[in-house]
């Protein structure tokens, strides 16, 4: 929000934050992946159908 | 009179856009009110002409706009306004989600547990709620709408959360070479975004009609099924919405509008679809996985 209104036209400032933005969503999801992996998250199951 | 002097701030001449959409909403709401309190099947079109009453404004409003801004009839200031307008837009969509969201960590957090006895609610769930376990995903009290299953967050939306990703990725790739004035790679990564964009609407579609017809997961199955598909659903419209908006960018690029320099449009555009993608991602942890 803050390189979209001091961008002014020259929007590098902008651009370098969304790529650095879009890197990190990666990251996250990379992570999700391995923590899903190693068990670390587990999802949700309605309690009345667990057996 | 038009000012044209790009020492001073540019005024159109006749601004008929904001009485135009002021009909269009007054007719549409008008039309709405009567669609829900009347039993005769013709009031829903008095709705439909105040949609496309405000679906001309938009055309035509934003046909203005894009007009004058080739025309060379902005300064730095009007760009200014420009950004602060985006800027107020999605900071209402985020207060937006955030309701939607405070809902379910609100139902997740407090009002399902005091349901279920945990705190003061121990004589609620005694008294009004007895059996009622206090557990995420709930089907409420009474089991509204029936026992349901709930999408595997690992298929379709493992799916779909690469997808959007993805795009971030192609609409950045797009920036860069729209910055570089590389007009075809920046037409290209645009065209790929917007595909990405629809093939996740059409698995979205594709998961609604699971949920419906496979897991009786519904709108009506208790606070579950209300804040996944409020959340999921508006989530949709606004990557519908986006993709047409990359669409309509995509044209002008072709066009060949915007500069290395200048490019607003673009980065308006730019910026929501970045948030959308950051929506999916609160959306694939809180509502899919966890």
């Amino acid at each position: 929000m803050f390189y979209m209104i001091k961008g002014k036209g020259q929007s590098s400032n902008t651009v370098r934050f969304l790529t650095v933005r879009v890197a990190l969503s990666v990251v996250l999801f990379l992570f999700i992946l391995l923590a899903a992996k190693m068990g670390w998250i587990e999802p949700n199951q309605p309690v009345f159908l667990k057996p | 009179m038009s000012e044209t002097s790009k020492d001073q701030y540019y005024v159109p001449h006749l601004a008929k856009w904001p009485i135009v959409g002021t009909v269009g909403m007054t007719v549409t709401f008008v039309g709405a009110t009567l669609a829900m309190n009347s039993q005769t099947s013709t009031t829903p079109w008095v709705m439909y002409a105040g949609i496309a009453i405000i679906l001309t404004m938009f055309f035509g409003w934003f046909s203005e706009v894009i007009k004058e801004s080739e025309d060379n009839l902005y300064n730095k200031q009007v760009d200014g306004s420009f950004r602060m307008g985006m800027i107020w837009f999605i900071f209402s969509e985020v207060m937006f989600f955030a309701a939607f969201f405070g809902a379910l960590f609100y139902a997740r957090t407090l009002s399902i547990p005091w349901l279920g006895g945990e705190g003061t609610g121990l004589a609620t769930n005694e008294v009004l709620w007895n059996g009622f376990e206090g557990v995420w995903p709930s089907n409420g009290p009474g089991e509204l709408n029936g026992r349901f299953e709930i999408i595997d967050p690992y298929h379709l939306p493992l799916v779909n959360t690469l997808l959007l990703i993805a795009s971030s990725v192609t609409i950045t790739i797009a920036h860069h070479a729209l910055r570089a004035g590389n007009r075809s790679q920046t037409i290209f990564w645009l065209i790929a975004t917007v595909i990405l964009g629809a093939v996740f609407i059409f698995f979205q579609a594709e998961e609604y009609v699971l949920a419906y017809q496979e897991f009786n997961l519904k709108l009506s199955s208790g606070i579950y099924g209300s804040t996944f598909f409020m959340l999921t659903g508006f989530h949709g419209v606004h990557v519908t919405l986006g993709a047409i908006m990359i669409s309509i960018i995509t044209i002008r690029v072709i066009k060949g509008h915007f500069k290395p320099e200048s490019h607003f449009g673009f980065e308006a555009v730019a910026w929501y679809w970045h948030f959308v993608d950051v929506v999916w991602l609160g959306l694939f942890i809180f509502v899919y996985i966890l």
